[in-house]
């Protein structure tokens, strides 16, 4: 069984956790600890909600997809001038 | 797209692969490994020149970095490779501008996010804020090599590892960083008025 952790230790690694970027054991304990902890649960609520909207966010521009299709023509380009 | 741009980019490819000897494979590897990540490039570029014309041509550049390169590449990891390549091709860009900024890549970038904001871009964003969401008034709010790490890591959906070859700094930099903005932002929504 994984050694237990610690509010502090938990509080020191939460955001790494939530972004899935955890190594080791460190996963395991800290899952461990938000199961039981109230406290830590509730930072880890908090967080998971700030990261959702964030995640919700227009990750680009408008008119992404005009831009993407002159990158994809460009991109071919490349290869037909390079063959040409 | 004008046609003063199209020519400028004609010209771009016409005179940069004119030193391309394309081997056999080699359009196939680039359109495996550099093709199917034309959107994250995109929206990182973006992320990096807050600019949309400037973000197209920083994705051409790399394009045209990668097919060159795409010979020496392992196959191992493209998207990372690629954001190298795009972070080189951005500090270069900017040392064409500001010669001066040539011994501190880090300070380059920084530099780089806060003048791609200009007054224009930041009078727009002014206006847009009016209708923003909190966590997007949040967001703004961020000191420029906070609000990028959050692009990248949460909006864009890098990795730790990928936005740390983007910004070409640690990958304990980019933890510490979003760890801090995060915090930031959720100070910024407890203090910010709810909405009747």
């Amino acid at each position: 069984m994984a050694k237990k952790v610690n509010c502090t230790e938990v509080a020191r690694r939460l955001q790494t956790y939530l972004d899935g970027e955890l190594e080791g054991d460190w996963k395991e304990r800290v899952q461990a600890h938000l199961d039981d902890c109230v406290m830590c649960g509730l930072e880890q609520d908090a967080f998971s909600a700030i990261k959702a909207d964030l995640s919700a966010l227009p990750s680009s521009p408008p008119a992404e997809s005009e831009a993407l299709q002159r990158l994809r023509d460009f991109s071919a380009r490349i290869s037909q001038e390079a063959s040409s | 797209m004008n046609s003063a741009r199209t020519t400028t980019v004609a010209t771009v490819v016409r005179v940069s692969t004119e030193q391309i000897a394309g081997p056999v494979g080699q359009d196939a590897r680039f359109n495996e490994y550099v093709v199917p990540e034309l959107e994250v490039l995109y929206r990182v570029a973006y992320s990096i020149t807050r600019n949309k014309a400037d973000a197209e041509d920083l994705v051409q550049d790399t394009l045209l970095r990668a097919y060159r390169a795409i010979d020496r590449f392992d196959g191992r990891y493209p998207r990372a490779w690629l954001l190298t390549i795009m972070r080189n091709a951005q500090v270069n860009r900017v040392r064409r501008k500001r010669p001066e900024l040539m011994h501190d890549p880090d300070e380059t970038m920084s530099r780089v996010a806060d003048e791609s904001a200009d007054a224009a871009d930041a009078e727009a964003q002014l206006m847009d804020q009016t209708l923003a969401a909190p966590i997007e008034l949040a967001l703004a709010s961020l000191p420029t090599k906070f609000r990028s790490v959050v692009e990248l890591v949460d909006i864009n959906e890098l990795s730790y590892k990928e936005a740390a070859e983007v910004l070409g700094i640690p990958v304990g930099t980019v933890m510490s960083r979003l760890h801090r903005a995060r915090r930031n932002i959720r100070q910024h929504l407890e203090s910010s008025p709810v909405e009747e």
